[in-house]
């Protein structure tokens, strides 16, 4: 490319060339930092940058819109031998980027409690629930939600804290923000259930595991509630199997 | 009489300030790929911003002089957007962006060859022959140029213009900025670009490093640069016109000011009567 590139008496083609070379690493690094502030906050300015030059360096971009440019952070922290001693990262990334997904997921109409009242009693078990496009469900064996929340609101990140047991996490957009709320294991075992198109029947027998055979029905039926209030449920579909 | 009037170019800082304070700009440029997303606060703006003032839309990842094929994804998500939004027109840069599959994410300059000039063209008719309408393409700021190059970047832009019939996006700016790294004249790229088929014109700031200027639209227009954009009016004739600030944006008010001054130096710059 230099070889091709035109010397002048006001800069060299290795100068020319470098304006570009240098434009790329920090458009794309500041890109990182527009996803990923609160790592950037606990990392400091330049342990980000320096860290978000090594992802760069490590991933070409191959995605127009720099959007979607971030993805991938998290694994590559999960794996690099300057991060993978510090598993927090890796997950307040992966956290970071789940909050990302939820404020630009696309839009959908919201199921009410009136939808639910709808149903005849016989048509519970066969109800099959649409969530929201902005739901997810994270394990985190980190306190990377603590983190965030610290870091986005300007005070002193807490020790990070690692569990020996993954535990759920539940991300959502309500109207046009981000949320995120701890999902006990019950409830996120049920809603991974209906995420897959399981029936009502499914989720409540599911559930006996959970709290007892006599407290199964009640707790589903207490969990579409919550989901409901929490704007988690596009669309109840009664299913005809 | 220009058609469109003054604009700004579409920042989320500004969201709220114009839906709540309906600032005295005549239109809005949104950045295409902004709002390539599925759905949530950025498309909600957008779509209440559009129900009250004409809006166009402006890409960076079109990539029309890459040798790689047109991304068709690309196109059908422009083309969605279009027919949501209604844009008065749509636009992008006379450039590439990357090669290969790899994106630069920034605008490279073309080599102006005639090989180069037949081979974005296609392009550029493929391109308006999906969207279904004309597109404009501007000229970029540049810090490169290539010893293939055969012609200059303005003969080049009003033979694509020609051959593809397209439009121009003219940003004064970037002129500024090429001809001080280049070295060639500013006036004899505003003289080389057909009249009738500059439809735009951008207006930025930039960051002077001594051996070359980088466009960095972080700063206000120069008053070289508004010299320049007065001098265009006369030759072009009246042009919609708008401020681009993509780096420490200041408050809406600040440039709305700044469009102002535009408006002024518009108002006191009448196009030279045809020779």
């Amino acid at each position: 490319m230099e070889r091709r590139v035109l010397t002048t008496r006001r800069a060299d083609a290795r100068r020319r060339l470098g304006v570009y070379a240098e434009a790329y690493r920090s458009r794309l690094v500041e890109a990182l930092a527009n996803d990923y502030p609160a790592l950037q906050a606990v990392l400091g300015e330049v342990g980000f940058d320096k860290m978000m030059r090594e992802f760069v360096a490590a991933h070409p971009s191959r995605q127009p819109n720099l959007r979607w440019y971030g993805g991938e952070v998290g694994r590559f922290l999960a794996r690099s031998a300057r991060s993978r001693r510090r598993p927090l990262l890796a997950e307040l990334a992966r956290f970071e980027w789940a909050l990302g997904l939820a404020f630009d997921a696309a839009d959908a109409p919201l199921a009410t409690a009136e939808d639910v009242a709808r149903v005849p009693a016989v048509g519970w078990p066969a109800m099959r629930l649409r969530l929201h496009p902005s739901v997810q469900r994270l394990w985190l064996r980190s306190n990377a939600p603590q983190m965030w929340r610290a870091a986005c609101a300007g005070r002193k990140p807490p020790a990070a804290a690692m569990r020996l047991r993954p535990s759920a996490w539940l991300v959502w957009r309500k109207g046009h923000e981000p949320f995120y709320r701890a999902l006990p294991s019950a409830e996120a075992w049920a809603l991974g259930a209906a995420a897959r198109g399981r029936d009502f029947a499914f989720v409540s027998s599911g559930l006996r595991r959970f709290v007892g055979a006599e407290r199964a029905a009640q707790t589903a039926a207490q969990f579409l509630r919550n989901w409901l209030a929490e704007r988690l449920i596009c669309a109840i579909e009664i299913s005809r199997q | 009489m220009n058609p469109l009037g003054f604009g700004l170019g579409l920042r989320p800082k500004h969201y709220r300030a114009i839906l709540e304070s309906k600032p005295r700009v005549d239109w809005f440029e949104a950045l295409s790929e902004n709002y390539m997303v599925p759905g949530g606060r950025p498309l909600h703006y957008l779509t209440r911003i559009r129900e009250r003032y004409p809006v166009v839309l402006h890409g960076v990842s079109l990539s029309i002089g890459s040798a790689d094929p047109l991304d068709r994804d690309y196109l059908k998500q422009l083309k969605a957007l279009a027919a949501r939004i209604e844009p008065e027109w749509i636009s992008d840069h006379l450039c590439w962006t990357g090669v290969a599959g790899r994106n630069l994410h920034d605008l490279m300059p073309l080599p102006y060859t005639e090989g180069a000039l037949r081979h974005v063209a296609r392009r550029v008719r493929a391109v308006q022959e999906f969207l279904g309408r004309r597109i404009l393409l501007e000229n970029v700021s540049s810090y490169v140029a290539y010893r293939d190059s055969a012609m200059s970047e303005w003969e080049f832009l009003a033979a694509l213009a020609r051959e593809a019939d397209c439009d121009i996006l003219l940003d004064v700016n970037n002129i500024h900025v090429s001809a001080f790294n280049h070295g060639f004249n500013v006036l004899d790229f505003i003289d080389g670009v057909p009249r009738d088929r500059v439809k735009q014109i951008h207006l930025a700031g930039h960051d002077h490093c001594g051996d070359l200027i980088i466009d960095t639209h972080d700063a206000p227009v120069i008053d070289a640069v508004w010299r320049l954009y007065a001098e265009a009016l006369r030759r072009l004739g009246p042009v919609p016109t708008m401020i681009e600030r993509d780096d420490r944006i200041p408050p809406l008010g600040a440039l709305v000011r700044e469009l102002d001054r535009a408006r002024s130096v518009a108002a006191v710059s009448p196009p030279k009567k045809a020779a």
